[in-house]
């Protein structure tokens, strides 16, 4: 595949199945095929509409390189949305990201991150976040070379989270 | 001295006294003051460089970039109020669950504190995120801070890093 064959465009309506199918490759790919994920309509319903919980690029590569006509399919996607912070304004935040394995070693998921970076420089975002796990070695190789710092290790940032049962329990507390 | 010159202490106050509400664009000089305040406590009263129309443009403008929530008591034994707290939250999404709420900042003055207003405003946050259908609720805490660790702890909140 030459680098000319994927396109990184913005996720659009009509997407949502394809990437509701990438989450769940995802999900299996990390050995978790069996816990539910945000299912086709949900997705559409947070992403379209005036005030979107999340938005999404997606990587689109032709079904078929020598048949011009064969239509396109997604092969990989992110989803990102914009955070804030009381010091220095909006934030971009790169929750997900995901190439299919057969598209790996392609440059797609770099283009995928610096394309989500380039929509965070353009809305004046000041800084990109997201999470990784600290036993995924390829991955924080990966962001390290970029540029990305770990700020739990560099400056002791802990996340917190409490998760529906915990959240009915304190509301109703 | 400030303008307000009664300061109801926590044990003259009912819980009644003190309204947890939408923040409103009038409210962000107050806002920021707060703002800069809890900067001082974390120790980057430096960085705390925002302006009241950045605050103001970016919660109430065409696209909301945050949204806050603030605690109002009685001053001056009047009809007048003033700011003693906030929260700053947005929503977020993961893949696996939906719709997530983000508790950016909270702050409570140092003198209303030991009541359970940052506990009362933690908590209208998270019941936000409730009526949103949000599945869960993230933060984050430098590791150093035991108070709010603690704090964190009691309420079910999990460190996951």
């Amino acid at each position: 595949m030459t680098s000319q064959a994927f396109v990184i465009r913005a996720a659009r309506p009509e997407d949502c199945g394809e990437i509701a199918r990438i989450i769940k490759e995802l999900a299996a790919h990390q050995g978790l095929g069996h816990k539910e994920t945000v299912a086709e309509e949900a997705l559409r319903e947070d992403a379209f509409r005036d005030d979107p919980y999340f938005r999404a690029l997606v990587a689109e590569v032709p079904r078929d390189v020598n048949s011009p006509d064969s239509g396109t399919r997604l092969v990989g996607y992110a989803m990102y949305y914009f955070c804030y912070s009381p010091f220095v304004r909006r934030v971009m935040y790169l929750e997900d990201f995901y190439v299919e394995p057969a598209y790996r070693a392609h440059g797609i998921g770099t283009s995928l991150m610096k394309a989500v970076a380039k929509i965070g420089v353009e809305s004046n975002c000041t800084k990109m976040q997201w999470v990784c796990l600290n036993w995924n070695d390829v991955a924080i190789s990966f962001y390290k070379k970029h540029g990305g710092k770990d700020v739990t290790v560099e400056e002791n940032w802990h996340l917190f989270r409490m998760d529906r049962e915990e959240l009915l329990a304190f509301t109703e507390a | 001295m400030s303008e307000h010159q009664y300061h109801p202490t926590v044990g003259e106050m009912s819980s009644d006294d003190v309204v947890i509400r939408a923040a409103r664009p009038e409210d962000c000089k107050e806002i920021l003051r707060m703002i800069k305040e809890l900067a001082v406590y974390e120790e980057m009263a430096e960085k705390a460089t925002l302006t009241e129309d950045a605050l103001r443009e970016d919660a109430f403008g065409d696209q909301p970039y945050y949204r806050a929530l603030v605690a109002e008591v009685p001053s001056d034994g009047r009809d007048e109020t003033r700011l003693i707290g906030y929260a700053m939250y947005y929503f977020c999404y993961c893949p696996w669950l939906g719709r997530a709420i983000y508790l950016e900042d909270f702050y409570v003055e140092p003198e209303y504190r030991g009541g359970g207003i940052g506990t009362s405003i933690m908590k209208e946050v998270a019941k936000i995120g409730v009526k949103h259908r949000c599945s869960k609720m993230q933060w984050v805490c430098l590791n150093w801070n035991d108070v709010a660790i603690s704090f964190y702890k009691k309420h079910g909140g999990k460190d996951v890093t």
